[in-house]
């Protein structure tokens, strides 16, 4: 379970990034934070990732403070990135046994790595291929290979759909599923109003740091969750 | 988890086009670098037996009470690890009967490019090259993960920034090793590949083993600042350009500026000025004592009721007596100018030596603060071919004019009597003495400066390397686990 209790973030030039966040993610749940550029949406993760220190406030990962025992913490947490990089020269196989390795698995075989990336529909002729020569797509799939590998209670997720094409994004949301079936308490930070709104069990839109609203799946699907953001949003810009 | 950090960091370096460019720069230039100074250490050894041969060859036969006896100085077998000053050191010392030995470097400029560029050795691969190899290997350690993204992936894990620092360090050294060894392993093969040298003999083989490990400590220095140097970057295009310029700045500018402010901080007259004015001072004295004795020869003649004007070399009766007071009354004279002499000479020779020491401490004080100049003087010194030598050279020199004193000049005794009016000398031989027995002189036993001696003169420069080890792999710890890897 991720857990904000009043998470605020101020950086030495004065500008207040996050303020007094609360939030929970429980597990088999994927919450989905939209807003614009700048919001806080990043900051939020940084925070859970212990990037960054916070200002006041708290995050807990499964009920430990991020701020006392990092190392610890993120022992239960995955992260995908904006723009999954890896090392260029490795591998995919060799990317996926490193970041396995870092994430505790240390006995995972040629075969096992096939068999996870094959989960995420990555091409057979790809897993030995340098990943230098992967597509954006591939390379998001292989990061979400990384936090499957590492099987981790909760993941956070940054733009995960930023630059996908159509199938490449819908392909992603169906892992996504797959792991909330599991009982992953997810937390994805997104400017992608339809795919939120295609997986999220909740959404929470933030503004100026703060989180000015959140509503179940059956309160957005009701609403109109593209009228509610576009209407807040609308005002950011008043 | 560290371990696995470190085969990550081991493996990413080995796959970057950086190391496959290493390998092919230090399999290249350190080898060459130890065959061109093997190559030198021959030439200048064949050039040592010549001048001796040649100086036996026109010296047989010729020797007389002042005659000068030339000594050459040995080429030593560890200069092949670095020319260093060789070029400008003095390599023949011609002494003298009057105890002004002179010391010369008689090797011309005969390869004038040789010493416009400098010459390839050891301590040019390992000073210029494999320092900014080290750079380029590490200086995108932190920044370029940063720029990847990778780094925000590793430390989301549950990975110590320290471990991930360690590893970082501790790779990128391993990784350089595997040239270094590869190449200094060449270098010996090459070496044990002439007649002249055996490169797994004695002292040199301890020497090699102790520059290996020095150069090893020189390199990890280098490979801390440029992660240093990553760590206080969030771009490895700036990363770049912060080691090139650091690089530029500790490596070529510091250890040239330093003797330059030195100069301008601390000026010293030139040798020939002091040669001069040490000339000009024999010369007085010797013009003064002249005086004195022809006083003291005529104030005895005069005394004895003979004429000052008349010398011989075989005096009789009254002028007997009147010589051998005056042989007598003039020792406590000759005495007293000696002493006023080599009083003078001294004194103008230690302030000289301490001026030129002062500079010289403030040059190497103020370019102590770049690794590249604490690791030359280091592998200089311990060739033979550094700052020390010439002093050393200056002992030899003048432990050889006391031997050829010993042997030569003093078992002639010279004797002069006269006046105002013109002198008649003789010169009698030491009880005993034979010169047909003598043999042509050689400073045959010339004293390098010994490994053990070079450390213990080079141990602040050994102990800097460390402590620039420590400083920057601190500063590089301290400034990571601040770093903003967002």
């Amino acid at each position: 379970m991720l857990q904000a209790t009043d998470l605020t973030k101020r950086y030495e030039d004065g500008l207040l990034a996050l303020d007094h966040l609360n939030l929970e993610v429980e597990e088999g749940e994927i919450f989905c934070l939209l807003g614009a550029n700048g919001a806080g949406k990043t900051t939020a993760i940084n925070l859970f990732l212990n990037f960054i220190d916070p200002t006041s406030g708290t995050p807990l990962i499964n009920g430990i403070d991020v701020t006392k025992d990092p190392l610890e913490a993120k022992k239960y947490v995955s992260y995908v990135s904006e723009n999954v990089m890896l090392y260029g020269n490795f591998t995919a196989r060799q990317n996926l046994d490193f970041f396995a390795k870092l994430g505790g698995k240390k006995s995972l075989t040629k075969e096992d790595y096939h068999m996870y990336m094959r989960k995420v529909s990555l091409p057979e002729n790809s897993f030995e291929m340098r990943v230098k020569n992967y597509s954006k797509g591939m390379r998001q799939k292989l990061g979400i290979t990384i936090a499957i590998i590492k099987d981790a209670q909760n993941i956070l997720l940054d733009e995960p759909t930023s630059g996908l094409d159509p199938k490449a994004a819908a392909e992603f949301i169906k892992i996504l599923a797959g792991l909330r079936n599991q009982g992953k308490a997810i937390l994805m930070c997104t400017h992608d109003i339809f795919r939120a709104k295609e997986i999220a069990d909740r959404v929470g839109i933030m503004k100026e740091g703060r989180l000015v609203m959140v509503r179940t799946r059956e309160e957005f699907l009701e609403d109109n969750l593209e009228r509610i953001y576009l209407e807040y949003m609308q005002e950011a810009v008043a | 988890m560290f371990g696995t950090l470190v085969i990550k960091e081991i493996q990413e370096t080995i796959h970057n086009f950086r190391f496959h460019f290493s390998v092919l720069l230090c399999l290249v230039l350190i080898p060459l670098g130890m065959y061109a100074a093997l190559k030198n250490y021959e030439q200048r050894l064949t050039e040592y037996r010549e001048s001796m041969r040649l100086y036996e060859q026109k010296s047989q036969g010729k020797i007389t009470y002042n005659f000068r006896a030339e000594g050459y100085r040995p080429p030593l077998q560890r200069s092949v690890f670095a020319i260093g000053l060789e070029d400008y050191l003095p390599n023949k010392v011609l002494t003298e009967r009057g105890g002004n030995f002179a010391i010369s470097n008689e090797k011309g400029i005969n390869n004038p490019q040789a010493l416009l560029f400098g010459r390839l050795d050891f301590l040019f691969s390992a000073g210029f090259v494999l320092s900014i190899l080290a750079l380029i290997f590490t200086f995108s350690s932190i920044s370029g993960e940063k720029e990847k993204g990778t780094l925000r992936l590793i430390v989301a894990n549950s990975a110590a920034r320290s471990q991930v620092y360690l590893a970082k360090v501790l790779g990128n050294f391993l990784v350089f090793l595997i040239p270094l060894i590869i190449a200094m392993l060449i270098g010996v093969l090459l070496l044990n590949a002439s007649s002249v040298l055996n490169p797994f003999s004695g002292e040199f083989f301890q020497a090699f083993i102790v520059i290996f490990l020095v150069t090893l400590l020189f390199i990890f220095a280098m490979l801390n600042l440029g992660m240093l140097v990553s760590t206080l970057t969030h771009s490895s295009i700036t990363s770049m350009a912060a080691v090139v310029f650091v690089w530029v700045i500790l490596v070529l500018a510091v250890p040239r500026i330093s003797p330059m402010i030195a100069e301008v901080v601390y000026p010293v007259k030139s040798e020939q000025v002091v040669n001069i004015e040490k000339q000009l001072i024999r010369e007085n004295l010797e013009k003064e004592l002249d005086l004195q004795r022809r006083e003291l020869f005529e104030k005895l003649m005069a005394a004895y009721d003979l004429d000052p004007g008349f010398t011989t070399t075989r005096p009789e009766g009254a002028m007997k007596k009147a010589y051998a007071q005056y042989d007598e009354e003039k020792i406590p004279l000759e005495e007293k100018y000696r002493q006023r002499l080599n009083t003078a000479l001294i004194n103008i020779e230690r302030e000289f030596a301490n001026n030129l020491q002062t500079q010289s401490r403030i040059a190497v004080n103020l370019s102590r603060i770049s690794p590249a100049s604490c690791y030359s003087y280091v592998i200089s010194e311990i060739s033979g071919n550094g700052p020390r030598e010439t002093g050393n050279f200056y002992e030899n020199a003048r432990e050889f004019q006391n031997e050829v004193r010993e042997a030569l000049y003093d078992k002639y005794i010279v004797k002069t009597y006269g006046g105002r009016w013109g002198t008649s000398s003789s010169t009698q031989t030491a009880e005993g003495f034979e010169l047909g027995k003598l043999k042509v002189f050689h400073m045959s036993n010339y004293k390098h400066i010994s490994l053990g001696a070079a450390l213990r003169s080079e141990w602040i420069d050994i102990l800097l390397l460390v402590f620039f080890n420590i400083l920057f792999f601190a500063a590089g710890f301290v400034a990571f686990n601040r770093y903003d890897v967002r």
